[in-house]
């Protein structure tokens, strides 16, 4: 079953799940991601990821939104989000299906990292970016990175093109890795490569995630008020692991105080 | 009960009401939340919160919007705002229950200072989705602050240690209000026993608040022509019959508006 009218909607918004945000600043650069996954309160904070093959979270994992699973037969979507923040950017909502951690910054070597398996939720082929994340800083020398993956079809071996990193990478930020040429999801990564080395290790690790829902927040000080179809009602799959970024304008994510409604039906 | 589709949305908007509000500007502070329940002149303005144990506040409190609760079995909605304000000076309206409040806290004074306040009424239930949030009532002196607040979560458990609030400007005036984010792990709270800022200011007195966020409603566009916000928009969030409604606006100047309008609820 699914949402399909009005009035499947309506019913869907009388009886819906409060996912409560509170979210505390971390230092970000202009033009990057950061993630929201390590700050606390609402959700509470996640944790640093298993190192080297990582593991699939869920909705139980810390970290995530927690809510209900839908009846058998019905879907979660979300319905409705609204909040408010005092520095501008961009409010990315996504299903975290894979993380790591435990590459660090300080070495040029080819890192294997040999993700989980995608749990059953992610969609077919698998999402369509790979996220480096930072859990701990790296260093102040730019260097470019890049990843080597299976894709949608069970093709190995496939490069990511090569991305700059910038100077520094903080602690929460994440980058997208775009894939080869021709590829449209990610089924696993294999190794991530650095083309020299930061000056220090830090910690950072991959991350596959599905894209929900981008909210932007034009300026500081304001807010958002979205609806199911301003959103596009996207689903939720059950168990989804629901977390936060922020495409940052300033140099900071902001006091984040809102919710979403995940509506089901 | 729920509304389970477009007809039935319709009567309960019909048996729902429209609550007619009018609030005057006030000082305020960019980056910060500004309180409208000590300010006049629709709802009647606040009592300034006594001093500990503080008080419980319901529909009935001054300050607060007058509710007709709803029918047993009945539940209320937020189905729509019409809001118009003077200023650009708000980003979001956001829409509250004032569950408790503690006033006599010095803003002038270092070390923990008690609270020990009433618990949270019975429509909070546990305290889950209860926030805790520092209330400005006397306008603080030059110095900026934070604070930390020691409560009791939604399990009972006492003790509990935020972590610091959103800060308190140089001289922030009153009615200025600031969002205390809970220990991490930590969804709600039923009480609160202390407070402790992180320097002086130089003068002034606050409160400690317990606030159950509603929905929150982007209000920018809200100068240029009365802004109309819809079920949709608000998610047909739902509130108490005894709520103590009010609200709070993220201040992006150094004022907020002046808002009037119509809060348009529905019950079913």
């Amino acid at each position: 079953m699914a949402i399909e009218s009005l009035d499947q909607l309506i019913a869907g918004l009388s009886r819906s799940q409060d996912l409560r945000i509170f979210k505390t600043p971390v230092t970000a650069t202009a033009g990057r991601y950061a993630s929201l996954w390590t700050l606390g309160t609402l959700p509470a904070p996640g944790s640093t990821p298993p190192a080297g093959s990582g593991e699939a979270p869920t909705k139980n994992t810390p970290g995530a939104f927690s809510f209900t699973n839908p009846a058998p037969g019905e879907k979660s979507y979300l319905g409705a989000a609204s909040g408010a923040g005092h520095l501008a950017g961009s409010l990315i909502v996504l299903d975290r299906l894979v993380h790591t951690s435990g590459l660090v910054g300080n070495s040029a070597a080819v890192q294997a990292v040999n993700t989980v398996p995608l749990p059953a939720r992610a969609p077919a082929g698998g999402p369509g970016t790979i996220w480096l994340e930072w859990y701990t800083s790296t260093g102040a020398t730019s260097v470019n990175a890049s990843a080597s993956y299976t894709n949608q079809d069970g093709v190995a071996g496939r490069t990511t093109p090569l991305i700059s990193l910038g100077a520094t990478r903080r602690v929460a930020e994440m980058i997208p890795l775009p894939l080869q040429s021709g590829d449209s999801g990610v089924l696993s990564v294999q190794s991530v490569t650095l083309s020299a080395s930061t000056g220090t290790a830090g910690n950072f690790g991959v991350t596959l995630a599905r894209r929900i829902a981008e909210i932007p927040m034009v300026l500081g000080n304001t807010g958002f008020t979205l609806d199911a179809l301003d959103l596009g009602m996207p689903e939720i799959a059950d168990d989804a692991c629901l977390m936060m970024a922020w495409l940052v304008a300033g140099t900071a994510t902001p006091w984040l105080l809102g919710s979403m409604n995940l509506i089901q039906g | 009960m729920s509304i389970d589709n477009l007809a039935e949305l319709q009567a309960a908007i019909e048996r729902g009401q429209v609550l007619d509000f009018s609030k005057v500007s006030s000082n305020g502070s960019t980056s910060r939340y500004q309180s409208y329940w000590r300010l006049g002149s629709l709802p009647g303005v606040g009592v300034t919160p006594p001093a500990s144990p503080g008080q419980t506040l319901d529909r009935n409190s001054p300050g607060a919007f007058s509710i007709v609760p709803a029918a047993p079995g009945n539940d209320l909605y937020v189905a729509g705002l019409v809001l118009q304000a003077s200023s650009l000076s708000i980003g979001t309206l956001v829409i509250a229950d004032r569950l408790v409040e503690v006033g006599g806290l010095n803003l002038n004074l270092l070390g923990p200072q008690a609270v020990n306040s009433v618990p949270i009424p019975a429509r909070a239930g546990t305290g889950e989705g209860c926030g805790i949030w520092i209330d400005v009532v006397v306008r603080a002196g030059t110095t900026s602050t934070t604070a930390v607040v020691t409560y009791t979560n939604q399990d009972g458990v006492p003790g509990r240690v935020s972590e610091q609030s959103l800060a308190l400007s140089a001289q922030q005036w009153p009615h200025a209000m600031c969002p205390v984010p809970l220990q991490p792990g930590d969804t709600g709270v039923r009480s609160v026993e202390s407070v402790e800022l992180s320097a002086a200011t130089g003068a002034g007195t606050f409160a400690v608040v317990i606030l159950k966020r509603i929905t929150e409603i982007l209000t920018i566009n809200s100068v240029v022509e009365k802004q109309d916000t819809d079920f949709m928009k608000t998610g047909l969030a739902k509130f108490d019959s005894d709520a103590a409604l009010q609200f709070l606006a993220n201040a992006t100047t150094t004022s907020t508006a002046a808002i009037n309008g119509r809060l348009i609820t529905a019950e079913g």
